[in-house]
């Protein structure tokens, strides 16, 4: 990753040398070891992902499964965060809720890369009217915020988690074309990216070879943050009723009942709203930390 | 000019994504026992026997001249809903924007200035906690903590600006859940500006001619410090009007969220048009604004351009 002025390679076309290419990761290990945002970030959110596959294949109880002989149970060894007011276990509905989350967010995310991310870069290497019709497409997606999209959806189609998927997809699309865009400018403003045009290597190569690997830090950083981000508006947009109906267990919609029940049983919002504050502050630490890690010279003034 | 074209734009786009509803609004109102005589004397009524292009003309010239549109519920006039919506959603939003600033400029500053002590490390986690607790969790547990088990404020519904005091004290509550997001969001900003300026060659000569470092922060540092923090609030703007909807929610306060999801679940489409239009234009309005003043404030900007 690291970035000389003039690269042999941008003019013939081969890969860089492997020592440098070791050093660059050595730096990058090292880099990580010393931020405590990538660290803790790392953490939290492998913890997630761990939790969110192992839901897949076993929870304490089923999720869903009623049982009124049990409802408002204290946290207990059977169970660990109590039961709901059906009596379902709050560990279990986390846990496949954590799934859902992450499910949602990661195909929003990638759904959005897959179309911000040829905008950007078209924009960038097109310029001119077409280029800046690209942006203005993106500042006008940018004036419906992920909740006013998912209304709309589900006004047409009612709500589901596809609703909420379409609509934080549709919010992330702008952020992707703007990032892409402004980091490929940088890249394609490089003389070794002139000497290769000179060379006559085709554009596609161009932004192949030159521009997606130099903007890959960037954009995995960014995918990180929104990741985050993501999982916030999942859990908005569930709270208000536009995602998967009851009884899914989704994060939103457990907050939404529990505080129902907030005056009976008020740990059973705050199992929830922790979860979900946890989850956002992982992914969000590992996008501050891969920034360090990527880009040292911006983690010295910040 | 470009304002007003994205604004045309967004309201088609709007219009169109709403009209091509699968369920027809006659019939939903109307429920599952409407005889067909019935379905198309409602849809004649609300005028949706006429083409869309026409149905679309219709809607904006009468948003032009004032006229938002009557309910297809209520049968009230859209205006004086939204109207008395907006008095609760506004003051939430301005309630919000304040808490925000005044969480926002301090928490970022100090944890600048002290970015190599364990005090600007603390005010810098705490702001990272900050930004991980949506304004609507926020709200539910401030509800469990000051309303459930102090019964210090209210914690929901809204009695109207009859009286000021009781209206003001029902959204302390959701005014704070909105801001603290919003103020550590924005503190963030504020940090890396004002660890720029400390470490700008300005601020150095101002400390050598025997400023004090708080004095030449004021002095020459603010300036420099306005023009990225301004930025960001225009753009959390948007963000707070989008977090209002939510917090409304969790409050039970009547303001424009409750309206738009109200209206989503009665399938009341121009309500549900008006409101969004709304929101998407305060937000082009909004960024187009900070465009100007971004440009105004700092003229090298200007001449990059």
């Amino acid at each position: 990753m690291t970035f000389l002025p003039v690269q042999l390679d941008a003019i013939t076309g081969t890969e860089p040398a492997p020592d440098e290419e070791v050093a660059g990761e050595l730096s990058l290990w090292y880099r990580w070891r010393h931020s405590p945002s990538a660290i803790v970030g790392s953490l939290i959110s492998a913890a997630v992902i761990v939790i969110a596959i192992v839901s897949l294949v076993w929870t304490p109880y089923n999720p869903l499964a009623i049982n009124m002989a049990a409802t408002f149970a204290r946290p207990s060894a059977q169970h660990l965060f109590g039961t709901d007011q059906y009596g379902r276990d709050v560990l279990s509905r986390l846990m496949s809720g954590t799934d859902v989350t992450l499910y949602a967010g990661v195909v929003s995310v990638l759904a959005a890369g897959a179309i911000g991310i040829p905008a950007g870069l078209y924009a960038a290497q097109r310029g001119g009217v077409p280029g800046q019709l690209v942006l203005r497409l993106a500042d006008l997606v940018y004036a419906f915020p992920a909740l006013l999209v998912a209304v709309v959806l589900a006004t047409d189609f009612g709500g589901s988690t596809l609703t909420v998927m379409g609509a934080v997809a549709l919010a992330f699309v702008p952020v992707f074309a703007r990032v892409t865009r402004s980091g490929a400018l940088g890249v394609l403003s490089l003389e070794y990216v002139s000497a290769a045009r000179a060379c006559g290597v085709s554009r596609m190569r161009i932004l192949r070879r030159h521009v997606l690997p130099n903007i890959a830090p960037l954009l995995i950083t960014q995918m990180t943050v929104l990741l985050s981000v993501a999982v916030l508006a999942d859990a908005a947009l569930t709270y208000l009723g536009l995602g998967a109906p009851p009884p899914a267990a989704s994060w939103g919609l457990m907050l939404e009942e529990a505080q129902r029940y907030m005056g009976t049983d008020p740990l059973l919002s705050v199992w929830p709203a922790v979860t979900i504050a946890l989850c956002v502050l992982g992914f969000n630490l590992l996008g501050d930390g891969l920034r360090d890690v990527f880009d040292p010279r911006r983690h010295d003034r910040s | 000019m470009l304002l007003i074209a994205t604004l045309a734009v967004a309201s088609l786009i709007v219009f169109l994504v709403l009209a091509v509803l699968p369920g027809k609004p006659a019939e939903v109102i109307l429920g599952t026992q409407a005889t067909p005589g019935a379905v198309r004397e409602l849809t004649d009524k609300l005028g949706l026997d006429k083409p869309i292009w026409r149905q679309y003309v219709d809607w904006v010239g009468g948003l032009l001249s004032g006229r938002l549109g009557t309910s297809y519920i209520s049968g009230q006039p859209i205006a004086s809903e939204l109207g008395s919506a907006l008095e609760v959603t506004g003051p939430l939003v301005g309630l919000g924007l304040l808490v925000g600033i005044v969480i926002a400029v301090p928490l970022g500053t100090f944890s600048a200035v002290r970015s190599r002590r364990a005090s600007g490390v603390v005010a810098s986690v705490l702001n990272q906690i900050g930004i991980a607790v949506p304004s609507f969790v926020l709200g539910i547990l401030l509800i469990i903590v000051a309303g459930v088990e102090l019964h210090l404020l209210p914690t929901g519904g809204f009695t109207g600006w009859s009286d000021p005091a009781s209206a003001l004290r029902s959204l302390v509550l959701p005014g704070v859940a909105l801001g603290v997001v919003e103020g550590a969001i924005v503190g963030r900003y504020v940090r890396t500006a004002v660890l720029d300026v400390l470490s700008s060659d300005y601020l150095r000569t101002a400390r050598a001619k025997g400023l004090t470092q708080g004095r030449a922060l004021v002095r020459h540092g603010l300036r420099n410090v306005a023009v990225p923090v301004l930025t960001v609030l225009g753009l959390e703007l948007a963000g707070l009007v989008v977090g209002a909807v939510v917090v409304e929610n969790v409050f039970t306060l009547p303001g424009m969220g409750t309206l738009l999801l109200q209206s989503v679940e009665n399938r009341d489409l121009i309500v549900v048009e008006d409101i969004v239009l709304l929101v998407a234009a305060v937000v082009l309005v909004v960024n187009f604004g900070v465009d100007v003043l971004y440009h105004s404030l700092d003229p090298r900007i200007a001449r990059e351009l």
